[in-house]
């Protein structure tokens, strides 16, 4: 394919006049179809033309490496191309090997380059030199942090505490292996984010059958209902985005609830913008019409619901018929009304009609999830994923082909190499007594306990977690992080800085997606896979050759990871007299400390059917995965319940009835006995009656959008050019109520404080409702680093009366570095921190954060600008202890027992202390 | 014969970014311009609103009028159909983009000269596909030939009614989409406030990067409008950019309720601006004063002519006034070491290329000109290049109306008709070069062209230099107006 030159070019150029580039070599075109990626038997030895000299040839090598994105938990392959001529990561493609996302990718996923590459990011260990907080840092070795970490571990093991050293996470991962290791230092030391996040959702589903989680079968399903935006975010976007599609280009009709108009929402078929926690009357209207219409599974209720159980319970006098079951059934929800749903829900009834028959008709192929949404923002937001797993009962719809089915049906779990015992030990500050039934750690009030005095720690580790600014009440956090009383010593582990690295002792640097091992197993679809993150410059070495023995030797810097952390932190904690070097110890060579290879050899080898499939490539099933990044296990995962089990029994599901509980006995014991089948018995925070001025809303603050995941994406030059503000979503009929227009600043007062924010004024979202994203308003102080691409530069006031306040001093200010776009940010502003208002709302069942506030709306006065942030400190203390003393009111424990002996727990302790300590 | 185009399936595009991400990692684009983008629009009103997302990017059309208006071929089509660049070729005119009816080229600020999606033409060299199209979660990107009736490509078009952006262009784009919303690919049917949902737009970017990095730090300025009218003059606002700016606002708000555009690309501003205006006058009086000096040639009396080196002495006005022409041309040059390239790497098809030899040729017979006042030679001779040189002359004065023309991406510009180019341009050259010297010669009846020295005619002077002022004025505003349309 030549271009044809001039002759006036042609002189020109043999003349010297000008440069000779016409002759070089042309393009050829392709040569045949175009194909997605190339084979891998050639991923280490690949081809491919320099897209910037282009249409110069200059031809680039590359080795290409699988491993997954660490950015949000889907765990989504992709392959690092790393290049041959410089040893470095020259971009991230998917990997078509991965059965979850097959080859494809979120933004989020080509962005990890900007992550590894960011001018900003940390390098090396650093030890704070001033005061916490006072941004004053050095650089250390690791051998240093490690020697003073483990020393400071060491102390507090030897006092007996079980609950002074805390392994505090964000993103998750690993499966198992951190438990495993605070085990083996015998701490009940886990602390995840979940009661922010999925809990809500989880009771509601734990209570019907112990598995926590959905696991729909989108890509077969003949509806969808989701009451989440998995078209945008949430786990599992991608994978779930891609399935959703393929249900709906085969007829599947999408049916989305959110009183925003999301992304997700904006595709469906139909968008039901109900009021926020009216969801389960919603619901509880079409089980109403499913069983007045007689669409109803007869043989999936009879055999697989506790029916008897109810009947027994509630109308004992009643004969133990399932005809009886259903008419009762009938008359228990005959006050679920279309009428009253939609008054309920603020939508017309004509549309609870409609949809509701679509959803009647669905049979087994109705693919249902609730994820974050309705049940983490409302009071009793738990019942929204009761009522809507009622829906998949009703029709038989649970582990059908386009159905629903219990997440670890469809998620591996590893095996250990060896498994340390269970802690010896109950931590209330993460399990407290009064909430008997919340499903995860209760992270959210932590400082508000610890403030309570009910307990200090000594080590506290946050992992990739980043509370003081994704939590709510975040000048909580920054007190007790502040508090060296409370908090002997901090460790952030992160690959990024962020507002809670800036209160830590140590700050260490672990490595993002293609820098650190991992293994993961999500329940993206009705089939089953484990996949390998691996550090890919380490396996890049390995083709060539070299020996790695820690992972910080090919990372940027000093850059390590978590799994080879673990074991040396955990060799040097002990002493020789501890018991701990012994839970860390190689499978393969007596006596000697494990290695991350040996680790993850064990761990492959022992995932079924993965060491046959890889010898057939004669490969090592280790190699396997270092060369695939993934492994189908099962490729189709349904009616699990009804496999006969090893006893030679209908497997069924793991509850006191081995039945679907429609009937929560456990409810009634624990002192709900209102709650013992689904009901619509509690009314949110935000409901319309509580919300009775003319200046009151609902603020919807819990909305993601797709190209950011949480506060991990700031480092990401990309992905913050897409999405660098957060105004306020606002009704035109609101608007011109307040007298706001398009861009004008909005004072946004909660129960604790206020906020200012600019306005988007739209028709995306319910009257009544305001909504604010949840990524956007990152900061930094003066003093602090990192994440210029989207901090604005605040100043933190202390202004008496435990007033708190935060002003923006600065916005987002492009800056001169080695990338030369970090000097052509041409976006100024850079949000609001919206959280930092939020009053914690600990659910008095889930246990779970209620992430919609009542808020109050006005103009700001002149003296308040955007970006201003005030916090009384006092009153968020004291609004805390209001909805805590709503959990201590119910509190009851059958037998003493902590919370229900059958449900789940992370790092379970031993038995005998799943019970309260009687009192003397 | 292959011919590569896209399919964007609507039904399925989630609105996801990945391939604006893919693409930036695999061609490295830099922050605040895209070589492919994901456009929002907000429809409706509750409840029955709704969010429209789809693709954007180079439409790789059949007759690319970015490859007409290439002064170097540095733009070009391949066989199979492919449109790709050599950026070693581009002097950064920016010429394409003016003439792109997609908004789909940049200028990249690493490198000075003009991008857009070219389909990686670097992986298809090895038969792979492009890194949006297999980046895409939802597979709504399809690439592919659309003449081979088997690929899954060509059966997406015959099997579904598509639809492409602005088919009125001509170019015969191919992109085509799948239930995409009128509204979806009209620029003009939104409303776009120069916010977005989640972004702001501030500055002019690609082109105007260059100022945005000098200013670095600074400004604060909230509408995007405002600093793309007047960018780095912004500081010096008049009354007259204010106007200009007024009236967009005026337009923006008789178009509410309509649907909003809630993200978009970064608009790249203002292309040709002060420079182009300032280069259009000095031609045309430059071509104006020439035709001037023929007058005097053909009514000064040749003693006059000798004695007072007539030609060489408005020749030398004509030349400075040429070279200035030459430097401001220049100027606007992203790449300005390479403007020889218009002349020597030429593609005859695009209006500058031909300006270039006009001016060449016009400034030679100047030179010539003089060269023949200043040898003694016969006088006589100074009406065979004249013969020459009026034309030319008159076309240095005009051909900047079919440049804009043929940047078909500016309608208001690309629908004048020649006959309108020709007038206005005639009209322009004698307001600006010819009638003052004129008039001054029919009010005194001396022939000195020199009028600036001697009173009474400094009056001239004085008009002259506002002519000409508001002559810029006029033009540049006239410049602006047309390029504030992807604006819109």
């Amino acid at each position: 394919m030549v271009v044809k030159r001039s002759l006036i070019e042609r002189i020109a150029e043999s003349i010297r006049l000008i440069p000779k580039i016409s002759e070089r070599e042309w393009a050829h075109g392709a040569k045949g179809p175009l194909r997605a990626y190339p084979d891998s038997e050639n991923w280490h030895n690949h081809m491919e033309l320099d897209a910037n000299a282009w249409p110069k040839r200059i031809e680039r090598t590359y080795s290409l490496v699988p491993t997954t994105c660490f950015n949000c938990e889907s765990a989504c392959g992709l392959l690092a191309y790393v290049d041959k001529k410089t040893g470095q990561v020259a971009k991230f493609e998917g990997n078509p090997h991965h059965p979850g996302s097959r080859g494809r990718n979120c933004a989020k996923g080509p962005a990890t380059i900007n992550q590894i590459q960011d001018t900003e990011r940390i390098l090396h260990p650093m030890r704070r030199k001033g005061a916490r907080g006072s941004g004053d840092w050095e650089e250390i070795t690791w051998d240093e942090a490690l020697d003073e970490i483990s020393e400071k571990i060491r102390n507090s093991l030897k006092t007996g505490a079980k609950d002074r050293v805390v392994y505090h996470v964000g993103r998750p991962g690993h499966e198992g292996y951190t438990n495993r290791v605070l085990k083996a230092w015998g701490v009940d030391g886990h602390n995840s984010h979940t009661n922010i996040c999925s809990s809500g959702a989880r009771i509601g589903y734990a209570l019907w059958h112990k598995h926590d989680r959905p696991s729909p079968d989108h890509a077969n399903a003949k509806v969808i209902l989701l009451t989440s935006s998995h078209l945008e975010t949430g786990h599992y976007f991608n994978p779930h985005a891609q399935r959703i599609l393929e249900g709906m280009m085969d007829g599947a009709k999408l049916i989305v609830i959110d009183p925003r108009l999301s992304n997700t929402a904006a595709m469906a078929d139909h968008w039901v913008p109900t009021w926020p926690g009216s969801e389960t009357a919603l619901f509880l209207c079409w089980a109403k019409m499913i069983l007045d219409k007689g669409t109803y599974d007869r043989d999936f209720l009879k055999n697989w619901v506790n029916w008897e159980m109810w009947l027994e319970a509630a109308h004992p006098d009643e004969p133990k018929e399932f005809e009886r079951f259903i008419e009762l059934l009938k008359v228990e929800y005959a006050e679920y009304t279309p009428e009253f749903a939609a008054e309920e829900c603020q939508i017309p009834v004509e549309q609870v009609i409609e949809v509701g028959e679509i959803v009647a008709e669905a049979g087994s192929a109705l693919s249902t999830h609730v994820w974050r949404a309705a049940a983490i923002g409302n009071l009793g937001g738990w019942q929204v994923a009761r009522a809507l797993h009622f829906l998949n009962v009703l029709t038989g719809s649970i582990g059908t082909v386009g159905g629903t089915a219990p997440n670890s049906w469809a998620k591996y779990k590893p095996t250990l190499f060896n498994e340390p015992p269970d802690p010896d030990g109950w931590n209330e500050l993460h399990f407290p007594p009064e909430y008997t039934l919340s499903h995860y750690e209760m992270s959210h009030i932590l400082p508000h306990m610890v403030k309570e005095g009910r307990g200090t720690m000594d080590v506290y580790f946050t992992r990739v977690f980043n509370p003081v600014w994704t939590y709510p009440d975040g000048f909580a956090w920054m007190e007790m992080l502040q508090n060296e009383e409370s908090i002997g010593c901090h460790v952030a582990l992160t690959p990024t800085w962020n507002e809670t690295a800036f209160l830590a002792d140590y700050v260490l640097p672990m490595g993002h997606a293609s820098e650190r091992h991992d293994i993961n197993s999500y329940a993206t679809q009705a089939g089953k896979w484990v996949a390998f993150r691996q550090p890919v410059l380490r396996e890049y070495a390995r083709r060539e050759g070299k020996e790695v023995e820690f992972t910080h030797e090919v990372n940027p810097g000093s850059v390590w990871e978590e799994d080879e952390f673990w074991i040396e932190l955990s060799w040097r904690i002990d002493d020789g007299t501890m018991g701990i070097r012994k839970h860390f110890l190689s499978p393969y060579r007596e006596g000697k400390k494990i290695t991350v290879d040996e680790y993850y050899q064990y761990t492959f080898e022992h995932v079924p059917g993965l060491p046959e499939t890889a010898a057939k490539e004669g490969l090592s099933a280790l190699d396997y995965m270092r060369k695939h990044g993934a492994y189908l296990i099962e490729p189709s995962v349904y009616s699990v319940h009804e496999q006969e089990g090893s006893d030679g029994e209908k497997v069924g599901w793991p509850t006191p009835s081995g039945k679907q509980e429609f009937y929560s006995h456990t409810m009634v014991e624990f002192g709900y006995p209102e709650h013992s089948i689904p009901h619509y018995r509690i009314h949110s925070h935000v409901h319309p009656s509580k919300l009775t001025g003319e200046d009151e809303f609902c603020l919807l603050p819990n909305f993601r959008l797709p190209q950011h995941i949480h506060s991990r994406s700031a480092n990401s030059k990309w992905l913050s050019e897409i999405g660098h503000k957060n105004p306020i979503w606002i009704h035109p009929k609101d608007a011109a109520k307040l007298g706001v227009a398009e861009g004008e600043l909005l004072k946004i007062k909660t129960e604790i404080g206020w906020f200012v924010d600019k306005v988007w004024v739209t028709e995306s979202i319910k009257p009544g409702v305001v909504g604010c994203s949840h990524h956007i308003g990152r900061w930094r102080r003066p003093q602090d680093r990192g994440n210029r691409f989207l901090t604005n530069t605040v100043e933190i006031k202390d202004i008496g009366d435990g007033k708190m306040r935060m002003r923006t001093l600065k916005g987002v200010r492009p800056w001169k570095s080695s990338d030369p776009d970090t000097n052509r940010i041409y976006w100024r502003d850079g949000g609001v921190h919206q959280n930092l208002t939020h009053a914690v709302q600990p659910d008095p069942i889930s246990g779970a954060h209620c992430w919609l506030q009542k808020v109050w709306l006005s103009r700001p006065a002149e003296d308040e600008l955007y970006g201003d942030v005030e916090v009384d400190t006092t009153k968020s203390h004291e609004y805390y202890q209001k909805w805590n003393q709503w959990a201590k009111e119910r509190e009851t424990h059958p037998r003493g027992e902590r919370r229900p002996l059958w449900m789940k727990r992370p790092l379970s302790p031993r038995p005998e202390h799943w019970y309260l300590e009687k009192e003397e | 014969m292959t011919n590569y185009g896209f399919v964007i399936d609507n039904r399925t595009c989630i609105g996801c970014h990945a391939c604006t991400v893919a693409c930036k990692s695999e061609h490295d684009v830099p922050i605040g311009v895209n070589r492919t983008h994901v456009k929002y629009i907000e429809t409706g009103t509750y409840p029955h609103s709704g969010r429209e997302f789809t693709v954007h990017r180079c439409n790789h059309c059949e007759d690319a009028p970015c490859t007409d208006i290439c002064p170097t071929t540095a733009l070009f089509t391949r066989e199979d159909g492919i449109v790709d660049f050599d950026d070693d070729r581009c002097i950064g005119c920016k010429s394409c983009m003016q003439a792109c009816p997609y908004d789909a080229l940049y200028i990249d600020p690493n490198k000075g000269t003009a991008a857009k999606c070219n389909y990686c033409a670097h992986r298809v060299e090895n038969s792979y596909e492009p890194a949006c199209v297999i980046v895409c979660p939802t597979e709504s990107i399809i690439s592919g030939d659309l003449n081979d009736p088997s690929s899954k490509i060509a059966m997406l078009v015959a099997s579904h009614e598509t639809t492409v952006r602005k088919p009125e262009s001509g170019a015969k784009p191919n992109v085509f989409y799948i239930d995409a919303s009128e509204e979806m690919l009209d620029p003009s049917a939104t409303e776009f406030t120069g916010g977005g949902m989640w972004t702001e737009q501030e500055v002019g970017v690609g082109h105007f990067a260059k100022y945005a990095e000098s200013r670095a730090g600074e400004a604060d300025t909230p509408s995007m409008l405002v600093q793309l009218a007047l960018d780095k003059k912004a500081k010096k606002a008049n009354p007259r950019d204010r106007a200009i700016i007024r009236d967009v606002m005026a337009k923006l708000e008789e178009d509410a309720g309509k649907p909003t555009r809630s993200y978009d690309q970064p608009s790249k501003g203002i292309l040709w601006d002060s420079e182009v205006a300032g280069y259009i006058v000095t031609k045309a009086m430059a071509s104006g004063l020439y035709l001037f000096m023929l007058l005097g040639a053909l009514v000064f009396s040749d003693e006059f002519l000798i004695e007072s080196n007539f030609f060489t002495v408005v020749g030398a006005i004509v030349l400075a006034l040429m070279g200035l022409t030459g430097l401001l041309l220049v100027k606007d040059l992203d790449r300005p070491e390479r403007f020889l390239y218009v002349l020597l790497r030429p593609n005859f098809d695009s209006w500058l290329v031909k300006g270039a030899y006009v001016i060449g040729g016009f400034s030679t017979i100047v030179v010539l000109h003089i060269l023949l006042d200043l040898s003694g030679l016969n006088p006589n001779l100074h009406y065979p290049l004249a013969f020459i040189g009026a034309p030319l002359a008159w076309m240095t004065g005009t051909y900047t109306g079919w440049l804009l023309k043929q940047a078909k991406g500016r309608t208001e510009w690309a629908r004048r008709s020649s006959a309108r180019i020709a007038v206005t341009g005639t009209i322009e050259l004698l307001a600006l070069g010819f009638l003052i010297p004129a008039l001054a010669f029919i009010q005194s009846g001396t022939p000195d062209p020199v009028l600036v020295t001697r009173e009474p005619y400094m009056i001239y002077a004085i008009v002259w230099g506002l002519l000409v002022w508001f002559g810029f004025k006029h033009i540049r505003a006239d410049l602006r107006k047309a390029q504030m349309e992807p604006l819109l």
